[in-house]
Formats: structure tokens, C-alpha cells, sequence
């Protein structure tokens, strides 16, 4: 005989079994003591509870209640009581119900982070985009020797690049109006749109100088166009710019002539990066104060085969002290401090865990062997590679964040290719090296950890001494904590 | 499903509901009646959760305020008392929340049943009763808040289970398994604090 459950028994109290349950039960009942015995008990034990929790404070206070009620909504101002609205609430009442306000807060909080999570994603595609375009640009502007009429090679124009040695820089159009064969597919890369979407998009307006007897032939279209110059549109498609009534002509902006050799004893200034960080007031002073020292008289030579470089002798180089010989750490014998301009940059949020106080807490002074224009020596394609890199590595010193870090420590390793055995494959390999750490130092994981000790044990292998070499050694040390 | 309610908190329906919608039109008289009709259940209410006397007031008040603000959504023709026994239960929730504590066991039910019992009772009798008293009182506060609610809107007011799960909000089946477990769980506690088994 199965005896009574709890619920049963629960239920039994409560008079709420009906039927062939609460027969059945009873049927039970009178069968069973021990479920008379238990159900008397849970009984006994409600009302004893009631009595417990009951508690009547007199008629005095009920009296009272309601004029106690009525004076509290009367202190809170609270109006009268607005009778039901079936039908058409308005939107008003609808954003009064705190569950609809939490539902369209929730909504908009998916909204904006999807919003977020797009303009993220949109940037990091960014450089496939580009890619395209550049390597459709790169094809325009390498046309073979000779030069057709018009395409004037820039090393004829006494470019110092000469003198580096690099390979042979792409040809400049000057004028290959109207429209000559290899411009038609510039415009259909999309980069004579009519509107420039980008810096680099203007720069490739601007090497387009045209010949000025050229311009407005009988079948250009007048378009109108917000711009602060006025532009005509050709049979390529592509907006060329044209004189005002006036007889302003658009000229567009020349790059800017290059830095004559210095003179033994002329004092040589420190070249500003052209891609520059976001500095602290502080920050800013001190890499001002920098830049404009002068340097030694012998800044700019090449590196004596005596020795490499000493990082402290080229950080005194750098800010204009004398340059001792030192000892060099790793190599041995005398060294004499590195020769060649360096632009002076800071990494966000690197301390060196050296001494406190001074320079050091506000973290080392990287010396970049090489302003960003340093790749333009390099031949078309790694040169526009290493663009995008550079690019990309701005925008991930401005906003910071590892998945920005990933993609240009990623563009760098696309530009080693075209770096490789040649002088540029250090630095190359710092920024991707640098690249790893910083995006393992925003949001340490194990991959990014591995791969960041790969590429900082990569660059080590083959770096010269100087600031970037022990910047890469802290790193792994730190990496290795 | 339908146990006979042991006392009655409602209005005759034909009645509330003219009171309701009278309140609803801006009657003042018409809701201060349903305060007056209502203001011992509901008090009930809250004093058997929180088992103090201030607490009790305080929610009792706070939970014809709060009806007189949302009675404009109330729909006319339902039993009023689950709604206002709604307020009343997830005020004194709200009440348990901002305190982050469980409230404490108050003496003054025993200090008004001293004052109703009478001289001529027996001495032992009456410690025998106050002992009970307090060990039930001891045992339902280390009930969870669910099932002290089950338990007063059942045991102290005489709702149906229907009421009451139209006051909780939940299906009338697990009204059904929750009482159970409920009173389970306090015959437990009372025989662990009586030191008998389980």
C-alpha cells in the first residue's frame, strides 16, 4: 500500500483534490493511520502558523489607515488616478513601462554594438580594398622603357634616391591628356571618381600634372562640383582641373624637394615623422625638443665597417651630443654611434622597467631607423605595401585596439617579401614584431602571445644594436613574465 | 483546484468593480472605501512576511499609494485583492533586496498573544505555546521568499490557489507543488530545531 505523497497530503488540506483523486485519498485515509497522523499533523501545523504570523495592531490603527494613505499621496503630488485605455496608448505610456523601456534599451544597445562591430570590421577590410586599387595603380604606373612622351622618369630629376642606390623609382605622368591608353583603366579602378575618398586617392590626383595646353578639349562636360577648385570631366571620365575666369590655375601640391647632403660641419636637423602619434602636451614638447636639435657634423654618413651601432651613443647623436666611442654589448670591440637620420617615436604605454624617475618612466625613445618615406625607395608594389602597413599602423596607434594591431603587424608581414636581404628588413621586421606585442599587450591571448614571441625572437635574431633592438628585448621579457 | 477560502478579502464582485471604476474616474471616496475594505488583508500580508510592525505599516501605506497610481491599469471586473496582495508581496521583496538581509524574527506576536492570553491560563501551558511559537516564527524565516509567500497567502489569507497564482504570477499547478514543498521544508526545519530526525 503506497501511502500519501506531500502534495497529496498538501492538497487534501487545502480541499483542492476533486474527484476520483480526493476519493482515492480518502479511500487511503481511512485505511492508513499513519497518513491520518500526518495529514492531522500538517493541519495542527498551518494553524499554529497563522496564529504565529498574525498579528492585529487594534482598531485604533485601522482608523487611521486610510487618512495616512490619503496624506502620503497628497505629499507625493501624485494626481489623480487616469482610468484604463484599451485601445491607442500613446507613445508616451508605452515609454513609461519600465520592462518596454528596458526592451528598447536592450534593442538599442544591439543596434549600436552592431554598428560598432561593423565600423570595426569595415576598417580592418580596409586594406584588401586598397591593395586592389594600388597594385591596379602600381600596373599604370610602371610602363616600360622608353619613356613614351609626356612620362618623364623622376631619377632624371637628380632624386637622392640615386645616389642610395634604390631600384629605379615609377615614372611620373605628366601629361597624358587627353585621355592616353594607360589612363583609361586608372579610372575604372575607381580612383578618378569624381569625389577623393582618401589622402592617398588625392596623391594620385596629384601625380597627374596636366599639361595646361591640353585641357578642355571640345568634348568635355562642365560638372558642377562642390569643390574649391573647378574641374572639367574628359572622355576617360576622370575630373580635371581647370582655370578659373580669373586666371587661377589649380596647381596640385609638389612634393618637396630633397634634403641637399650636409656639409662637413653643417649642423643636420632631425627629420619630423611624417606619420606622427598622439602625444601627451609633455610628450610633445620633448619630441619637439628633439627634433630640432641639431645633429653631429658627421650625421648622415654611412655606418663605419668598425662596428655597428651603440644605442646610446646614437640616442646622444640624436639629441645633438657628443658621440664617444662605447663598448658594444654584444659584438665586442669599439663601436662609433649610428650615423643616419632617425625619427624619434614613443610607443604608447611602453615603460622601461628600468630606473624610475626621468626619461625612463615616460617609456624609451624608439629610434625608427627610417621616416616613413624610407619605403619609397622600394619598387612599386612592396612600396605601396608598406604604405598600407604604415597606414595601418596609425590607425592602430590611434585607437588602440589589439584586432587594429593584428592587421597592420599582419601588413607587415605581407611588405618583408619585398624587403628581404635588403636594408629595410630590420625595421620591417620590428614593426611586426611590434605590431604582435602591442596586440598581445592590449589583449593578451595565447596566439598572439606565441606570435609575438616569434616575431620578436625573429627580429632579435638579425637586429643591429640600437633602441629598437633592446625596446625587442624587453618586450620578449616581458612577454616571457 | 478550488479550496474554500477560510475568510474573505473580496467585495461583492458587481460592487468592486463599480468602486474600481469609480477610482479610476478620479473618485477619491470610492478608493479610500477600497482602502478601508482591503487594509487588514493587505497589513496581513505584509506583517506575516516581514514579522515586524513598522515594516508592515510602511509597506501596508506604500501599497495603496502604488495601487492608486497604477489603478488606471487595472482591469475592471477582476478580484482586486490578488492585485493589491501582488504589490504588497513585491514590495516587501524590494524591501528584502535593499536591506540584503533576511528580516529578523520579531517578539511581538508573542508579546501580543501575552497580552491575550489570560491570567487564569497555566503558567506552563502558556511557555509550552510561546516555545512553539517561537520555534514555527524561527523556522519560516529560514524559508525562502517564495515559500513564504506560498505560505501566507494560503495559510494566514485563505486565497484559493487560483488568487494566489494570479497574485504570484504563476501557474496554479506549481501553486499546488510549491505549497507542498513548502510546508515540507518547514516541518524539516522545525523538527531539525526540534532535534528529532528527518
Amino acid at each position: 500500500m503506497s501511502h500519501l505523497t506531500d502534495e497529496q497530503r498538501s492538497a487534501l488540506a487545502d480541499g483542492a483534490l476533486e474527484g476520483s483523486a480526493r476519493a482515492a485519498a480518502e479511500r487511503h485515509l481511512e485505511a492508513c493511520a499513519g497518513c491520518r497522523a500526518a495529514l492531522a499533523e500538517l493541519v495542527a501545523r498551518d494553524r499554529a502558523l497563522a496564529s504565529t504570523l498574525e498579528h492585529d495592531p487594534g482598531d485604533d490603527y485601522f482608523a487611521s489607515f486610510a487618512g495616512r494613505v490619503g496624506g502620503r499621496i497628497r505629499a507625493a503630488g501624485l494626481a489623480g488616478a487616469q482610468a484604463r485605455e484599451p485601445e491607442g496608448r500613446s507613445l508616451a505610456d508605452w515609454f513609461r513601462a519600465p520592462r518596454k523601456l528596458a526592451l528598447v534599451g536592450a534593442v538599442a544597445t544591439v543596434v549600436a554594438g552592431a554598428g560598432i562591430v561593423m565600423l570595426v570590421t569595415r576598417e580592418m577590410r580596409v586594406p584588401a580594398l586598397r591593395e586592389q586599387e594600388l597594385e591596379s595603380r602600381v600596373a599604370q604606373e610602371a610602363p616600360p622603357a622608353p619613356s613614351p612622351p609626356g612620362i618623364q622618369p623622376e631619377s632624371q630629376s637628380g632624386s637622392p634616391r640615386e645616389t642610395r642606390g634604390a631600384p629605379p623609382p615609377a615614372a611620373k605622368l605628366v601629361a597624358p591628356l587627353p585621355a592616353a591608353e594607360p589612363v583609361a583603366p586608372l579610372a575604372a579602378a575607381g580612383l578618378a571618381k569624381g569625389t577623393a575618398r582618401s589622402r592617398d586617392d588625392s596623391r594620385a590626383k596629384a601625380d597627374i600634372v596636366p599639361r595646361e595646353p591640353a585641357i578642355a578639349p571640345a568634348r568635355e562636360l562642365r560638372v558642377p562640383s562642390n569643390r574649391a577648385y573647378e574641374v572639367r570631366r574628359n572622355e576617360a571620365g576622370e575630373d580635371v582641373p581647370v582655370g578659373k575666369p580669373d586666371g587661377f590655375v589649380y596647381r596640385p601640391p609638389q612634393a618637396a624637394p630633397a634634403p641637399r647632403p650636409a656639409a662637413p660641419g653643417e649642423p643636420v636637423y632631425a627629420q619630423k615623422p611624417r606619420y606622427a602619434m598622439p602625444l601627451t602636451a609633455e610628450k610633445r614638447a620633448d619630441a619637439l625638443r628633439d627634433g630640432a636639435r641639431p645633429l653631429p657634423a658627421d650625421a648622415g654618413a654611412p655606418v663605419s665597417s668598425a662596428g655597428q651601432d651603440a644605442p646610446a651613443a646614437s640616442a646622444k647623436a640624436a639629441r645633438g651630443e657628443e658621440s664617444k666611442p662605447v663598448a658594444a654589448p654584444l659584438g665586442g670591440g669599439e663601436v662609433t654611434a649610428r650615423k643616419e637620420l632617425a625619427a624619434r617615436v614613443r610607443v604608447p604605454g611602453f615603460t622601461d622597467g628600468g630606473s624610475r624617475g626621468g626619461r625612463a618612466d615616460r617609456g624609451p625613445a624608439l629610434q625608427v631607423r627610417g621616416t616613413p618615406e624610407a619605403f619609397d625607395g622600394l619598387p612599386a608594389q612592396p612600396r605601396a605595401l608598406a604604405k598600407n602597413a604604415q597606414r595601418l599602423t596609425t590607425v592602430a596607434e590611434t585607437i588602440g585596439l589589439a584586432a587594429a594591431w593584428d592587421s597592420a603587424a599582419t601588413a607587415w608581414e605581407r611588405v618583408i617579401e619585398g624587403v628581404q636581404g635588403g636594408p629595410l628588413e630590420s625595421e620591417t621586421r620590428f614593426q611586426i614584431a611590434r605590431g604582435r606585442f602591442m596586440a598581445w599587450q592590449r589583449a593578451a591571448s595565447g596566439k598572439r602571445g606565441t606570435q609575438a614571441g616569434q616575431a620578436l625572437r625573429t627580429f632579435l635574431a638579425h637586429a643591429p644594436l640600437g633602441a629598437e633592438r633592446d625596446s625587442a628585448q624587453v618586450w620578449l621579457a616581458r612577454l616571457k613574465q | 483546484m478550488k479550496p474554500a477560502p477560510r475568510r474573505s478579502s473580496q467585495l461583492e464582485p458587481g460592487r468592486e468593480a463599480g468602486l474600481v471604476r469609480a477610482a479610476q474616474g478620479g473618485d477619491q471616496a470610492a478608493f479610500t472605501e477600497i482602502v478601508r475594505h482591503f487594509q487588514r488583508p493587505v497589513y496581513r500580508v505584509a506583517y506575516a512576511l516581514t514579522r515586524n510592525a513598522s515594516d508592515a505599516d510602511d509597506l501596508a501605506q506604500e501599497t495603496f499609494v502604488r495601487a492608486y497610481q497604477a489603478i488606471g491599469r487595472f482591469r475592471a471586473g477582476e478580484p482586486l485583492y490578488p492585485w493589491l496582495a501582488r504589490i504588497a508581496v513585491n514590495l516587501t521583496y524590494s524591501l528584502f533586496r535593499q536591506r540584503k538581509r533576511r528580516p529578523e524574527t520579531s517578539i511581538e506576536p508573542l508579546v501580543e498573544a501575552g497580552r491575550q492570553w489570560a491570567a487564569d491560563d497555566d503558567p506552563a501551558e502558556r511557555a509550552a505555546e510561546s516555545e512553539q511559537h517561537e520555534r514555527l516564527a524561527a523556522a519560516f524565516a529560514e524559508l525562502s521568499h517564495e515559500h513564504q509567500a506560498v505560505l501566507t497567502l494560503r495559510v494566514v489569507e485563505d486565497l484559493s490557489y487560483d488568487d494566489i497564482a494570479r497574485t504570484l504570477g504563476v501557474p496554479a499547478g506549481t501553486v499546488m507543488s510549491r505549497l507542498s514543498r513548502a510546508r515540507a521544508e518547514l516541518r524539516a526545519r522545525l523538527q531539525a530545531r526540534s532535534g528529532e530526525g528527518p
